[in-house]
């Protein structure tokens, strides 16, 4: 009994994470400074943020059943833009740090350039989708010759360099918490709500209402489930991977954006480490690799989890270099974790039928009797 | 009675198109091409250093198409690389191993890596995705040793022995290094031309589950062909390493996109099933002139990241268009009949 009961709590996708995030969550309050906790965690939730929406970008695309590997190349892409739009231009001449800091910029509304970000990232994401699903050629080449077209013309171009000179309501939206988090010398720290995670909050809801309240997310999860049934149940399933991949660039501008306003700067390295990240975090939260499953809260939570490991790394005093090592082997475990989550799933779907069918059976004995 | 498919006259037609040829004319033209903007191209010095460069990118390519032809990806190829390298100097100057023993050791543990990959996937299910998926976790995992052996600091001064493989030329001429890489080459021609294992793995990378119905043991050739991808892997790796006469923890780390590259302009299929040993050699020294023509003209260097991707598109994109055109072919000799 108590067997059976544990084996079906460890068989709920959130539930087996939750517990690793809580676990990991009072090791971190333990180990750390109990002044700069609240501190620490604030700035903890900003990363979260980022890598959740990192992970539902890659997840869009999961759910159709393909990969982007792009989201690094996207998210860089839109920062870039949105920089140059909102950097403001400095009036003297500063020839010596032209190569570090960028002097252009069009310096329009911060909300404008942001805008502007959010459709690049749309866009490529869209273009993305339309290479795979019109030419047909292999999902995983295109994705991977978008990377290097994306991110060399954004090299290419901006010659990279940096915009660091951003608007300050653009760069509130790191810096403001609800409450406001302080760090006074000699007291405690409070925790806040940082304005980006409170945002992250509102487009988790938008894509959950997108994948359970509208006909394009499940035609969108149908087509991730059978691409040939979704074909014949009329549903024109090459319009929904292109729809997929556009959501997933539209979140990678999201975080790009993001990124950018938490370091006060758009570089084009930003979004450089995203791709295990990408992976790592719904793939834990409970997204099937194989597509037509998506879990939303998970992946905030796999995210949870992937700032965590790296900030205990840290707190732990191990080796930066060793950080790698370990982010690997949790993908890798990640993908165990999904390998008997896909077992479960069809065991599970095979249980229904048989069910089924022996009710049949049992109903026509009853007839015939 | 007509036969279904008049296979001679469609081996002449794809003689004629042949890939080989075309990427021939291809590097012909762009060298003339180049030549033109910039006097010292086509000079004894620039090939010494074009054979060296794509010497590495061949090896490179040639590891990733083993892997592909397969029906597979092996995305960890350049951290086997640069961790190989790594060993290598480790072993040389922190052991105090002779340093052919050291490239012995090193290859072998390399091949370790790949023995690591095809397990890891053969247990998760073996299909294109998770051979990708698998790598990318492992690339980070080998990466992450790498840095952890060197804590990104270089090895200098390595033995004379060591840096002559990437120094000197045959007759002034012919690189070390290419040599390598055509006896490479030769190897890899022979293995997928006359060796039972060649054709298993074109098999498995045509159709896995009718590879599997015809006997063929799949997950063992799976597991053994990352290991020969990782050893071709490492052996580039250390290559690369005798050219530079320092070892540096980055190497590598920019491999992924030539190694896809160099056996797709050459002619293999992504999916797996067709190889080119020929053409993907070709591919590896088209695209070390790019590289090269970057640096001749003296354009901003960003735009090579950008070239490849174009260059892997047009690879990928002119392959479908001849595999639309020969099943447009095949339908139309159908229809007469």
């Amino acid at each position: 009994m108590i067997k059976k009961s544990l084996s079906k709590f460890f068989k709920n996708d959130i539930a087996t994470i939750s517990v690793i995030f809580a676990v990991m969550l009072i090791i971190f309050v333990l180990t750390s400074d109990p002044l700069r906790l609240g501190f620490s965690l604030t700035s903890i939730s900003k990363d979260v943020a980022i890598y959740a929406i990192v992970g539902m970008a890659q997840m869009a695309t999961l759910a159709v059943g393909q990969f982007n590997l792009a989201v690094g190349a996207i998210g860089g892409a839109s920062a870039m833009v949105c920089g140059y739009l909102i950097n403001i231009p400095t009036a003297g001449n500063m020839e010596v740090e032209k190569y570090v800091q960028a002097e252009i910029g069009l310096a329009i509304p911060w909300v404008l350039g942001v805008l502007v970000g959010l459709i690049v990232g749309a866009l490529l994401g869209a273009m993305q989708g339309w290479l795979i699903t019109k030419t047909k050629i292999n999902p995983f080449i295109i994705s991977l010759a978008l990377i290097s077209v994306i991110h060399g013309l954004n090299m290419g171009i901006t010659e990279n360099i940096y915009f660091r000179r951003l608007p300050e309501g653009f760069t509130d939206l790191n810096k403001v918490s609800i409450p406001q988090a302080k760090a006074e010398i000699g007291q405690a720290s409070t925790f806040g709500f940082p304005l980006v995670f409170l945002i992250t909050i509102v487009i988790m809801v938008v894509v959950w209402l997108l994948y359970y309240r509208t006909a394009a997310g499940r035609k969108m999860l149908a087509t991730g489930v059978s691409k040939r049934t979704a074909d014949f149940a009329g549903i024109d399933s090459g319009r929904y991977v292109i729809l997929a991949h556009t959501v997933s660039g539209l979140l990678c501008a999201f975080a790009g954006i993001f990124t950018a306003s938490k370091l006060s700067a758009a570089q084009t390295s930003t979004g450089d480490n995203w791709l295990l990240y990408s992976f790592a975090a719904p793939i834990l939260g409970g997204t099937l690799l194989s597509g037509g499953k998506v879990s939303i809260f998970g992946t905030m939570i796999g995210a949870g989890i992937m700032t965590l490991i790296t900030t205990l790394l840290a707190v732990l005093k191990l080796d930066a270099f060793t950080h790698q090592i370990f982010i690997g082997g949790i993908l890798l475990a990640a993908f165990m974790l999904n390998r008997a989550r896909e077992t479960w799933s069809r065991q599970h779907d095979t249980a229904i039928v048989e069910s089924k069918e022996h009710a049949v059976l049992v109903e026509a004995e009853g007839d015939r009797s | 009675m007509k036969p279904l498919l008049k296979s001679n006259s469609l081996n002449k037609k794809k003689f004629k198109f042949s890939n080989s040829l075309g990427i021939l004319v291809v590097i012909i033209l762009f060298a003339l091409l180049i030549q033109t903007r910039s006097a010292e191209f086509i000079s004894r010095d620039n090939f010494i250093t074009l054979m060296r460069n794509s010497s590495i990118i061949i090896i490179v390519g040639f590891g990733q198409m083993v892997v592909m032809a397969g029906s597979g990806l092996n995305v960890a190829i350049g951290s086997i690389g640069g961790l190989a390298a790594v060993l290598v100097g480790a072993f040389v100057q922190r052991v105090g191993l002779h340093w052919g023993l050291a490239v012995v050791i090193a290859i072998l543990l390399g091949a370790c890596c790949g023995a690591l990959n095809g397990i890891l996937i053969t247990r998760l299910g073996s299909t294109g995705e998770i051979s990708w998926l698998v790598t990318l976790a492992t690339m980070s995992i080998f990466a992450g040793i790498t840095l952890t052996i060197t804590k990104a600091n270089p090895f200098y001064n390595l033995p004379e022995g060591f840096t002559w493989i990437g120094s000197y030329n045959v007759g002034g001429v012919i690189p070390v290094m290419f040599i390598i890489a055509v006896v490479f080459a030769v190897l890899i021609w022979f293995i997928f031309k006359h060796s039972s294992f060649g054709h298993q793995v074109l098999a498995v990378g045509a159709n896995q589950r009718a590879a599997t119905l015809s006997g063929i043991h799949v997950t063992s050739v799976i597991i053994l062909k990352h290991i020969i991808s990782a050893t071709l892997a490492a052996s580039a790796g250390i290559l690369f390493s005798t050219r530079l006469g320092s070892i540096h923890s980055d190497i590598g780390l920019d491999w992924m996109l030539f190694s896809f590259a160099a056996p797709l302009i050459g002619g293999a299929r992504m999916e797996g099933g067709r190889v080119n040993v020929f053409g993907a050699f070709l591919g590896g020294i088209l695209l070390a002139m790019v590289s090269n023509a970057v640096v001749h003209l003296k354009v901003n260097v960003y735009i090579v990241e950008f070239l490849q991707g174009v260059i892997i598109l047009l690879a990928v994109g002119l392959d479908r268009i001849r595999a639309i055109r020969e099943e447009h072919r095949d339908r139309m000799e159908r229809a007469k009949i």
